[in-house]
């Protein structure tokens, strides 16, 4: 598959997000998370055997109804499902350890995984931008197996040198994963530091390095597969109105 | 919550123990008691026996927490509508203090299944209200004919 | 059972200053918005709102909010962040935010 012909960043972005989830695993993904919504249900489209726990209280919604606004909230998480699951239920099941992946989000990020969502700029009674909070982020973090954020920018402004008020950070005994346009960086179990692990196709570690405000050790990465015919036959036939693009 | 800023930050609504069975510690988070959920439901009788369809979010939970409960509904329905299936009552009558038949009283945002989408006029025009200082003008406008 | 049924002002009549309420619903869903915007039009003061995920009933009230207790308090997506919150919680606002979540 060709990059700019066959695929942009956002298909490339939501493939390295699917690969993430395998079978047998509980999957969460919470409000105002279109992106891991389409991901998750062309991921339910290519077959794999996981949950689908969300805020919706929706257990395994029907995936063939296609998302006809980004809200994740309702009927595009909801009608067609096998069961009912609050969200205090699922934290409860998180918090219990049972819990596999949680797609969160961020404002921004630092390179020990420290998280904004609470404010950018001045400080947390006097912040310059107010942000909508971790929802749920600062319980889930330390109990989740597999931590992973999303983030549909790249730049300095978001992958910052230090987050000074975090509103959640990693556990050293979890896997914690950062997914960007460019790239992914994780961090392994019993480690504190994201590493870069992969590139997409269509980027360079120099690329990476200028937009992203600290030091990268690593020199030399893998390069990931680009999207498969079936991984974008299983984004396009569960977003037929293209809600993917919303946050590109 | 370990990991973040926040315990630290809130320490009336956070506090650290230890805990009594083992070695480590926990967070504990205050518990808030509301003095009135206010909610509102697609079914609900005169006594305040109500039905959420779709989603429920944390309405049940902020009923139970409460002191009291102030529900708004799409319709009134006979108390038989719960009697047919006690299980689907989201908020007994018990916890209910007073019931308003409101139709649409959601919008401009969604009630599931009746209205799907956001009336983005309203919503407009309420952003618009923010900048200009003039949300009372806009709920004037939204509850006319309504008291 | 005891009969409720009451108008919307007289049920807004028991809302009194310093009082903490939760409003339902979830960011732009089923939220009791027009309840909220009767309260809105009304002059109660260091009212305190409380939710997981409030949405946009509690921004609808935050001219008279003195403290918000919240997970995550926004519109989502298209809708996007809650307008009066960040007004009167950014810079000098007074209004104070206490996330649980």
């Amino acid at each position: 598959m060709e990059f700019g012909k066959d695929y942009g960043k956002p298909e490339m972005f939501a493939t390295a997000v699917m690969r993430e989830i395998k079978d047998g695993e509980i999957v969460f993904h919470g409000l105002a998370s279109s992106t891991p919504m389409v991901v998750m249900k062309a991921a339910k489209a290519l077959g794999k055997d996981f949950t689908y726990v969300t805020l919706s209280d929706g257990v395994d919604h029907d995936w063939n109804r296609p998302p006809y606004v980004a809200s994740t909230l309702t009927e595009n998480t909801y009608t067609g499902s096998v069961a009912t699951f609050g969200l205090d239920e699922i934290f409860d099941l998180y918090a219990s350890g049972k819990g596999d992946i949680a797609f969160l989000s961020c404002l921004q990020i630092d390179k020990t995984g420290r998280i904004a969502m609470s404010y950018v700029g001045g400080d947390y009674d006097h912040p310059k931008l107010r942000g909508p909070g971790g929802a749920g982020s600062a319980t889930l973090t330390p109990v989740t197996k597999r931590t992973i954020i999303w983030k549909t920018a790249h730049d300095k402004r978001t992958m910052v040198e230090h987050v000074e008020f975090a509103t959640t950070s990693p556990a050293v005994d979890k896997e914690f994963t950062l997914i960007t346009p460019l790239c992914i960086f994780r961090k392994p179990v019993g480690e504190k530091l994201l590493k870069l692990e992969c590139i997409f196709p269509y980027t360079t570690v120099d690329e990476v390095k200028e937009n992203t405000a600290w030091v990268i050790d690593e020199t030399e990465v893998p390069v990931m597969a680009p999207p498969t015919e079936e991984e974008l036959a299983a984004l396009k036939k569960v977003d037929p109105n293209n809600i993917l693009a919303f946050e590109f | 919550m370990w990991g973040s800023d926040l315990v630290a930050k809130n320490p009336d609504f956070y506090h650290i123990y230890k805990n009594p069975w083992g070695d480590d510690e926990v967070v504990c988070v205050r518990a808030l008691v509301p003095d009135y959920a206010i909610l509102h439901v697609q079914e609900a009788d005169i006594y305040g026996n109500a039905r959420i369809l779709g989603p429920s979010y944390q309405d049940a939970l902020m009923a139970r927490a409460a002191k009291k409960v102030i529900l708004t509904t799409e319709r009134i329905v006979g108390t038989y509508r719960m009697q047919e299936e006690p299980k689907l009552t989201a908020i007994p009558h018990f916890l209910v203090e007073a019931v308003v038949e409101l139709p649409g009283g959601a919008k401009p945002g969604i009630c599931y299944p009746e209205y799907l989408t956001v009336d983005w006029a309203d919503h407009k025009a309420y952003q618009k209200a923010v900048k200009a200082d003039e949300v009372k003008q806009f709920a004037d406008k939204m509850l006319e004919g309504r008291a | 059972m005891k009969e409720k049924l009451m108008s919307l002002s007289q049920a807004a009549d028991l809302i009194q200053d310093g009082m903490l309420l939760a409003l339902g619903g979830n960011a732009m869903h089923r939220n009791p918005t027009l309840f909220a915007l009767e309260l809105a039009r009304r002059p109660l003061k260091g009212l305190k709102v409380c939710g997981a995920a409030p949405g946009i009933a509690t921004d609808y009230l935050m001219a008279q909010v003195d403290t918000a207790y919240f997970g995550f308090f926004g519109l989502e997506n298209e809708a996007g962040l809650a307008p009066q919150m960040r007004k009167y919680m950014e810079g000098d606002g007074p209004a104070r935010a206490i996330e649980g979540s």
